[in-house]
């Protein structure tokens, strides 16, 4: 495997009993990019990220961090990746002060200006005991945490769950804010797709263990395409169409969503002789549901 | 590498500091508590109980709290922070063992005055043993299977710890040891069980760090290794057991001449379980002593003048006992000879303290008449005679599996008469056994 990839998996599987978590997952993650990884809940997400992080052991295939095999690197990967987890693991009974103090100590790469610069950006006092802390205050310092030492990948599993929209929204234009100001890899696993949309340049959705699809954002939005065919009559069934995620007949009119969208595949719904076709582009959400979500052409 | 076990060692001061702080009060509290309350006592003081069960359903309930709501079973140190596991589960350890190891010196100690049988530093070590092999099992284990409650286990193995130390300070009860009783039986079991525990510990260990598996399958890895732990202990139990049974803690019954002015009686290490096995004959009046040691323990049957000793001993599982007298003159033993007897039956006779009424002496201290338990004969009162002429020496089975019903001895200068009912006479020249009539019967004494 090759280090111009952030994160790259080949054939990784996770098994709990005889249920598949992660099932033959063959993942590559660019360097520099913002990684979305998206899929419902129980798609296989988070333990993805923790096999990558060494937190769980694989039945098999490998994983790769910053060019360092999951398991023999674990340790060095740890000190080059901030990891902000799904629930927030601070110890609650330091103090924001303490808890800084205690983690600069293992990290040689602390830099403690820009501490002290996201500190007083985020609001996060000094003396205040992180169980007095809200939710969204305590997922703000552990981004701080997972920033201190500038790690070349920031791994962000659901950091926003459980989170209003409210301050989702403050933390996600944070880690924007941050991204811009600095060139590394972003992982960003998510089930709240339309704010992942926002920061997102890469796109992998998680299904059932296993990776359905997985490239640039704007490749996947220009690729997946609404059409709405109405009809005099009762629609045709759809045959012959390639790519078909998601269908419904609404009345007279068939609407369906295609992927791998071109003229030549508008050329063969011109075929079911529809009486109008509009073509449609997606947000990523839609698009998220009905690759995951909806029926299977 | 110093900075970051530094700030992990604050981390885990932080964490437990309270429990730190309460180990280091055990002594004292040991200490104080010694003076007014027995082992006994304390065993049975009910307001202690009900602090130790509200004390119990507290921890259970913060341990549900704390264990079932999180969303992951590992710290932020071992999940975020670019250091050894190992590194950090051992300063987890240490942390607890040094508690453990307050509360077992504690504990032992404070037995150890409270009886004053075994020595002090040997049940304080037994005590230390004892803590750290439940803090190596609870800890280890606990951390497998419910990584977070890492705290909440040390405080559930100090409970536990404390609990049973109470069972186990029961051995060292007084009215336990006043009976002659083995002062704990269990004893070889501690000195096994720690290596058990601390290998057992290291296995849970390694399997947490190296298989992080779901719940459930950590839960029938650990039901696994709990199976192990406790297969591999139960034989052992067993036998240390049966090495009790063949290892019995020796005492000595101590003797007296008959004008009070000799006394012989155990030295060395009391009570002893092996080899040798020391006497020590003192002469009060003239204020000499002498000492001798045996390879095999031996009781005191008598002493048939002043400055000498009959012993019997037995070698284990030997089939007869040596009959030996031991004269403070030049410090001498002579083994007289062997009596036929049924393996380790030397242990009925010092347990039994019966030894001063299995023997008599002729008053010149040549012949001893003994009536030990018959070799034929399971049942307890029917003896064998013996008839031992130290002179000679010559040992002679004169009566064997006879029902000892005469309750007083007469020495004459050539017999001895046994009256109480069917009474005896013991010719001493050649050990005949007749029947005793008044004189004018037939066949009455002369």
């Amino acid at each position: 495997m090759s280090s111009e990839y952030a994160i790259e998996t080949r054939e990784l599987t996770k098994r709990f009993g005889r249920r598949t978590v992660v099932d033959h997952l063959s993942l590559q993650v660019p360097r520099g990019s913002i990684f979305a990884f998206l899929g419902r809940n129980g798609a296989g997400k988070t333990t993805t990220i923790r096999l990558l992080l060494d937190l769980l052991d694989r039945n098999s295939g490998d994983a790769r961090v910053l060019g360092l095999d999951a398991v023999t690197g674990a340790r060095d990967i740890r000190r080059q990746v901030g990891y902000v987890a799904q629930d927030t693991d601070l110890y609650d009974w330091m103090t924001v002060e303490e808890h800084l103090w205690f983690c600069r100590g293992f990290h040689a790469a602390w830099d403690e200006t820009l501490v002290r610069e996201l500190q007083r950006k985020l609001d996060l006092p000094d003396k205040q005991k992180i169980r007095q802390l809200s939710r969204g205050k305590q997922a703000q310092l552990a981004l701080l945490l997972a920033m201190a030492y500038r790690p070349e990948l920031l791994i962000l599993d659901e950091p926003t769950a459980g989170l209003d929209v409210v301050v989702r929204r403050e933390f996600l234009e944070e880690v924007i804010e941050l991204i811009q100001q600095e060139g590394r890899t972003i992982f960003f696993s998510s089930h709240l797709v339309h704010e992942v949309e926002r920061i997102a340049d890469w796109v992998g959705i998680m299904d059932n263990g296993k990776l359905s699809y997985c490239a640039p954002l704007e490749a996947l939005k220009s690729s997946v395409r609404r059409l709405v065919c109405a009809f005099d009559g009762t629609p045709p069934a759809l045959a012959g169409i390639p790519g078909v995620l998601q269908q419904e007949v609404i009345g007279k009119s068939l609407i369906f969503t295609v992927q791998d969208y071109s003229p030549e595949l508008l050329a063969s719904v011109q075929q079911l002789a529809p009486r109008q076709v509009e073509v449609e582009p997606l947000w990523l959400e839609d698009i998220f549901v009905a690759m995951v979500g909806g029926e299977r052409g | 590498m110093l900075t970051a076990l530094y700030r992990l060692c604050w981390k885990e001061w932080r964490q437990s500091w309270y429990l730190l702080l309460a180990a280091l009060l055990l002594p004292p509290l040991a200490l104080r508590l010694s003076l007014t309350l027995t082992p006994d006592q304390l065993h049975n003081w009910e307001p202690l109980k009900l602090t130790m069960v509200l004390f119990t359903m507290g921890l259970i309930a913060r341990s549900a709290l704390v264990v079932f709501p999180a969303g992951t079973r590992q710290t932020y140190a071992e999940v975020h922070l670019p250091i050894s596991p190992m590194l950090h589960q051992f300063l987890l350890f240490v942390g607890q063992a040094l508690i453990a190891t307050c509360a077992g010196m504690s504990f032992g100690g404070w037995a150890a005055q409270q009886t004053g049988a075994p020595p002090a530093a040997e049940m304080m070590l037994v005590g230390v043993v004892h803590f750290l092999a439940i803090l190596f099992v609870t800890l280890a284990v606990a951390r497998a299977v419910f990584p977070t409650a890492g705290l909440v286990v040390g405080m559930l193995w100090a409970f536990i710890g404390t609990n049973s130390s109470f069972y186990y300070l029961s051995f060292f009860a007084p009215s336990v040891v006043g009976e002659g009783r083995p002062a704990d039986p269990l004893s070889g079991v501690y000195y096994w069980y720690l290596p058990v525990c601390l290998t057992a510990a290291l296995l849970a260990y390694s399997f947490h760090l190296g298989h992080k598996l779901s719940l459930p399958r950590r839960g029938i890895a650990m039901g696994g290794l709990a199976v192990v732990l406790v297969g591999a202990l139960f034989p052992k139990m067993l036998l240390n057991t049966f090495e009790h049974q063949n290892k019995y803690e020796w005492y000595f019954q101590s003797l007296t001449a008959d004008d009070g002015s000799v006394v012989v009686e155990a030295g060395g290490v009391i009570p002893a379980v092996k080899p040798p096995y020391t006497l020590e004959m003192t002469d009060l009046r003239a204020g000499h002593s002498v000492t001798y040691s045996w390879n095999e323990p031996v009781v005191g049957v008598g002493m048939p003048t002043r400055t000498a000793v009959i012993l019997l001993g037995q070698p284990t599982d030997a089939h007869y006992l040596h009959l030996y007298r031991w004269e403070m003159a030049g410090n001498v033993v002579r083994l007289l000879g062997d009596i036929p007897a049924s393996p380790n039956i030397i242990r009925n006779l010092w347990q039994s303290s019966c030894t001063d009424s299995t023997c008599d002496h002729h008053s010149h201290g040549r012949y001893t008449f003994l009536h030990l338990p018959s070799l034929g004969h399971s049942r307890e009162e029917i003896f064998d005679w013996w008839l031992i002429d130290s002179v000679t020496p010559r040992i002679q089975l004169i009566k064997p599996e006879t029902y000892m019903s005469q309750s007083h001895i007469t020495w004459l200068p050539d017999r001895i008469v046994l009256t109480g009912y069917n009474p005896k006479v013991i010719h001493l020249p050649d050990g005949a056994v007749s029947d005793w009539a008044l004189p004018g019967e037939k066949g009455g004494a002369k």
